[in-house]
């Protein structure tokens, strides 16, 4: 929206963006390594049927910063990067070095702004500071302050202000290699230096990436909900040998082509979909667990991990609320079948959502099938989070569970998972059916 | 020199806030060129031998020229 070279069209088969000017002969796009990038599926493919406009196929699903983990964050930063470094050798820079110019097919990175591209015209690299703000700052607080970058873009959608990340360093960015990255402006004009021509690009991206050698995000998922599946002791081993066979074989009898794995933890079910063929949303709410997920996957086109906590949604941001849209919105209707394991007890009972809200949550996700798991009343883990809620168990009864998904679902298959209190669920969305 | 750098990390450690309408990142506009030449630095110690045959055969042309 706010490239001022052009209008961006989304239409259903694809991106158009219409130029206020036509291309000149010499545009980069025209350059043998624009087509180059695309070959190498850095760049998001184009055409230039008319000078015009440009034309892109469109991703079914594209998930923002504020959704990334951080190791996602990191490779849109050495892709940008990268494409900076080749640029400069052709006499070329980006305008803008922005994460939202890079989207995610699967968990694998490519630039998508193709009007980022122009000749090097001074010695400076304008777009610099903007790299600062939108990569190295978030993942330095990450890094050094435990924030993660998703909560960064959650708050700032321009990244982080160097004076922000001053702040929350505090004296400890003086132990970092981004100290310099972080102090105040001192005057409003930047004048280039005039004492050479030679630009400062080539060097800038050489300066930048051993910046980020030492943000890269840690390998080992520390704690909380990323060591979920290797401490569970509700469940035995044959009650999860049953639970994947069961959620295997109705993937299997469905053949999705789009699920959407809510609460995916470290997408043991999303990969599991994956195998059977088809392109999983994998969602949760912690930032480690993405993380894991997506560097376990990096490469797969298939999953699409994305750091959403369903508690606290956001509507549309950007200008006016619109300008870019909400998960919720992106998510509606492009799923034919929406996992959610182990995950409605926590929404209706640790966060106190209703469950006809939960319900019809579900069903505005799902074209058609939600696999659910519902645990009963006399749970040991139900038992639990209600005492620390001070709730009755007897709020979440099984039968009531199961009247309240029957006014938006009809019950395909009902499965018991032995040795626990859990039940697996294929239901139907009986009003799309009726469409 | 002792007294210089002392200064220096005086002079950063109690640097006054950005007005409101200077966009913060234009600081790093003014200290791009340093920033370029620590990166020059980098590349330099990371292919020193590529750098040198780079700058010799830059000399020559400027010889031969």
């Amino acid at each position: 929206m706010r490239d001022p070279r052009g209008v961006l069209r989304l239409r259903e088969d694809g991106v158009v963006r219409a130029l206020h000017a036509p291309l000149a002969s010499d545009d980069f796009l025209f350059h043998p390594l624009a087509r180059q990038f695309v070959a190498e599926e850095k760049l998001v493919d184009f055409s230039t049927s008319s000078l015009g406009s440009i034309e892109s196929p469109r991703l079914p699903f594209v998930s923002h910063p504020d959704e990334w983990a951080d190791s996602q964050l990191f490779d849109a930063a050495a892709l940008t990067l990268e494409i900076c470094d080749r640029l400069a050798s052709v006499s070329h820079e980006l305008k803008d070095a922005s994460a939202w110019n890079v989207i995610f097919d699967g968990c694998r990175p490519v630039f998508c702004d193709h009007l980022s591209f122009q000749r090097i015209g001074g010695p400076q690299w304008w777009a610099f500071g903007q790299f600062v703000r939108h990569f190295v700052l978030p993942l330095s607080v990450s890094r050094w302050r435990g924030m993660p970058s998703s909560e960064v873009f959650r708050v700032h959608r321009d990244g982080l202000q160097p004076s922000r990340a001053r702040e929350l360093h505090g004296l400890h960015r003086f132990f970092t290699r981004q100290w310099p990255l972080m102090m105040a402006a001192k005057e409003s004009n930047a004048r280039a230096d005039r004492r050479t021509a030679t630009p400062y690009h080539a060097r800038l991206v050489q300066f930048l990436r051993w910046q980020m050698a030492t943000l890269k995000p840690r390998q080992i998922p520390h704690g909380g909900w990323a060591s979920y599946e290797a401490t569970r002791s509700h469940y035995g081993e044959a009650s999860i040998r049953q639970k994947r066979s069961v959620i295997s074989t109705w993937i299997e009898n469905v053949r999705p082509r789009w699920v959407l794995d809510l609460g995916c933890n470290l997408g043991e079910f999303s990969m599991l979909c994956a195998q059977h063929g088809a392109k999983v949303i994998a969602a949760d709410f912690d930032p480690n667990c993405i993380d894991a997920l997506y560097r376990a996957q990096r490469g797969n086109r298939s999953i699409h991990p994305v750091v959403a906590n369903l508690d606290d949604l956001a509507g549309g941001r950007g200008w006016a609320g619109w300008e870019i849209p909400g998960l919720p919105a992106r998510l509606a209707g492009l799923s034919d079948v929406v996992l959610a394991l182990g995950l409605v007890h926590h929404l209706a009972i640790t966060h106190a959502i209703p469950l006809n809200e939960v319900v019809a949550f579900l069903r505005q996700c799902t074209q058609r099938y939600v696999m659910v798991e519902c645990i009963s009343e006399s749970d040991p883990l139900v038992i639990h989070l209600c005492q620390q809620r001070g709730r009755q168990a007897a709020e979440f009864s099984l039968a009531g569970q199961l009247a309240c998904f029957g006014q938006e679902f009809r019950v395909l298959e009902s499965i018991e998972l032995e040795g626990t209190e859990r039940r697996l669920l294929l239901l139907e969305n009986f009003t799309k059916q009726a469409r | 020199m002792r007294k210089i750098i002392t200064l220096l990390w005086l002079y950063l450690l109690v640097l006054p806030p950005a007005h409101a309408y200077v966009d913060p990142s234009s600081s790093l506009l003014l200290i791009q060129g340093a920033l370029a030449l620590v990166g020059g630095v980098i590349a330099f110690v990371k292919h020193p031998l590529e750098k040198l045959r780079a700058a010799w055969r830059w000399l020559s042309r400027k010889r031969d020229a």
